[in-house]
């Protein structure tokens, strides 16, 4: 993923659209969109990736792709978050749930998981490589796709009922609980495997290919952009102190 | 695996089980196109067929649709029946359905053999089979045959819908009936 400097509109902006759609733009206008309250700049250890004035050597795809994962897991720990407070039978924090589900559609699964299908997947099965694990993926990414839609429609509906809360508890835990287990086992196994089948100039093309789409897609510093809406979300919910995971002596 | 040095800018169509969606369609117009153009060279490790059979086949509750090798194809709004708009990484989760230049595109049972076409591939040589004059596309979701799992999902920057044989793309209503 290279990074840059920022070309991004003032929040809420909408996009110049005939001239270039950024990555700010698509996640402003996606996921901040239900949002906006969250406000920005609540990110934490962002600078390093959004200060850099000059581009950052291509980083291998695979490697790109566990950042995306770390994206994922942050979200899946806002979900958790949600559905915790939910059950408890706080407040539905719809706006931050709104703003994560966005994230999850415009990021993870509209750029994320196409890269997989296009460039890393295809390669296994030509491979005879993880077969099954890639079916088993390809399943999962349509599932989550699923949930994520009825996640969008629940909070647009301001998930106003008590069957609207049980129901949005139930499509944030399956979620959870299938994408922890899939980002790990693409991590631990997928990952590895794309890399021993992939010859050493093709997978210098492919980190180039990745790092070219997502200038495209979202503008330069997409990542630093990206984890400043993830960090508004985790504050808006009252986890965005990577501090108070930590557990006192026991 | 197999890496050509073409300049072409594409990945993974005509591949067996996959396709890819949509926002607006002038930012998505921007978005899907910009992302071709690179001048780098293909990463894609597929090659289209000289020949593609678009054919009917009653699915659940959707009824009758067009399929291709027993996989549903989708269409892209965005696309206005004008551009194949799905580009680059988008066509690893929406596969175009592509066929080499001048290659057969026939009608099977229920396709009606006048409403078939091609149109082209932005930075490709082969073509993408239309219908009716919108581009086709599969979805990497349906990794069986006789599903519809992209119906109606919103990706990629606008709303996928599978397509009767009169042209039509099949929208749900609220209570997800055709």
């Amino acid at each position: 993923m290279t990074e840059g400097s920022s070309e991004n509109p003032p929040a809420g902006e909408p996009a110049q659209l005939g001239t270039r759609v950024s990555r700010r733009t698509l996640i402003t206008a996606g996921a901040v969109g239900a949002g906006a309250a969250l406000g920005a700049g609540a990110a934490v250890g962002i600078s390093a990736l959004t200060s850099s004035p000059t581009p950052a050597a291509t980083i291998p795809p695979s490697e790109d792709l566990m950042v995306d994962h770390g994206i994922l897991k942050r979200i899946l720990l806002s979900y958790r978050e949600v559905s915790r407070q939910v059950t408890a039978g706080d407040p539905v924090p719809v706006a931050p749930t709104a703003a994560a589900a966005a994230l999850i559609q415009t990021y993870i699964e509209s750029y994320h998981e196409a890269l997989e299908e296009a460039y890393v997947f295809p390669r296994l099965e030509q491979a005879g490589r993880l077969t099954g694990l890639v079916r088993t993926l390809l399943i999962q990414h349509d599932r989550g796709r699923h949930l994520t839609a009825g996640i969008t429609e629940l909070t647009a509906d301001g998930v106003r009922t008590a069957v609207a809360r049980v129901a949005l508890t139930r499509r944030l835990d399956a979620f959870v609980r299938m994408y922890e287990p899939h980002e790990a086992w693409e991590d631990t196994v997928v990952f590895p495997a794309f890399r021993e089948v992939t010859p050493d100039r093709v997978f210098t093309e492919l980190g180039e290919r990745f790092a070219d789409e997502q200038r495209t897609l979202f503008g330069t510093g997409a990542v630093g952009h990206i984890l400043e809406q993830v960090a508004a979300i985790e504050a808006a919910l009252g986890i965005g102190d990577l501090n108070a995971f930590t557990p006192s002596a026991l | 695996m197999r890496s050509t040095s073409r300049h072409r800018c594409d990945a993974g169509h005509n591949r067996p089980f996959r396709p890819v969606a949509g926002w607006p369609a002038a930012a998505l117009a921007v978005l899907l196109v910009a992302a071709c153009g690179s001048g780098k060279p293909s990463l894609e490790i597929t090659q289209a067929p000289s020949s593609v059979t678009v054919t009917t086949t009653t699915i659940g509750t959707l009824g009758q649709i067009l399929t291709s090798g027993g996989h549903s194809l989708y269409v892209f709004p965005p696309d206005h029946r004008a551009a194949v708009l799905c580009d680059s990484a988008c066509q690893g989760t929406w596969p175009p359905l592509t066929v080499t230049s001048g290659g057969r595109v026939a009608a099977g049972s229920g396709a009606d053999s006048a409403k078939l076409g091609t149109i082209a591939r932005p930075g490709a040589s082969d073509r993408v089979v239309t219908y009716d004059g919108w581009p086709l596309y599969r979805y990497a979701g349906d990794v069986d045959p006789g599903t519809a799992n992209g119906q109606g999902l919103t990706l990629n920057g606008g709303p996928w819908y599978v397509m009767r044989p009169s042209g039509q793309p099949v929208v749900l209503n609220e209570q997800g009936q055709p």
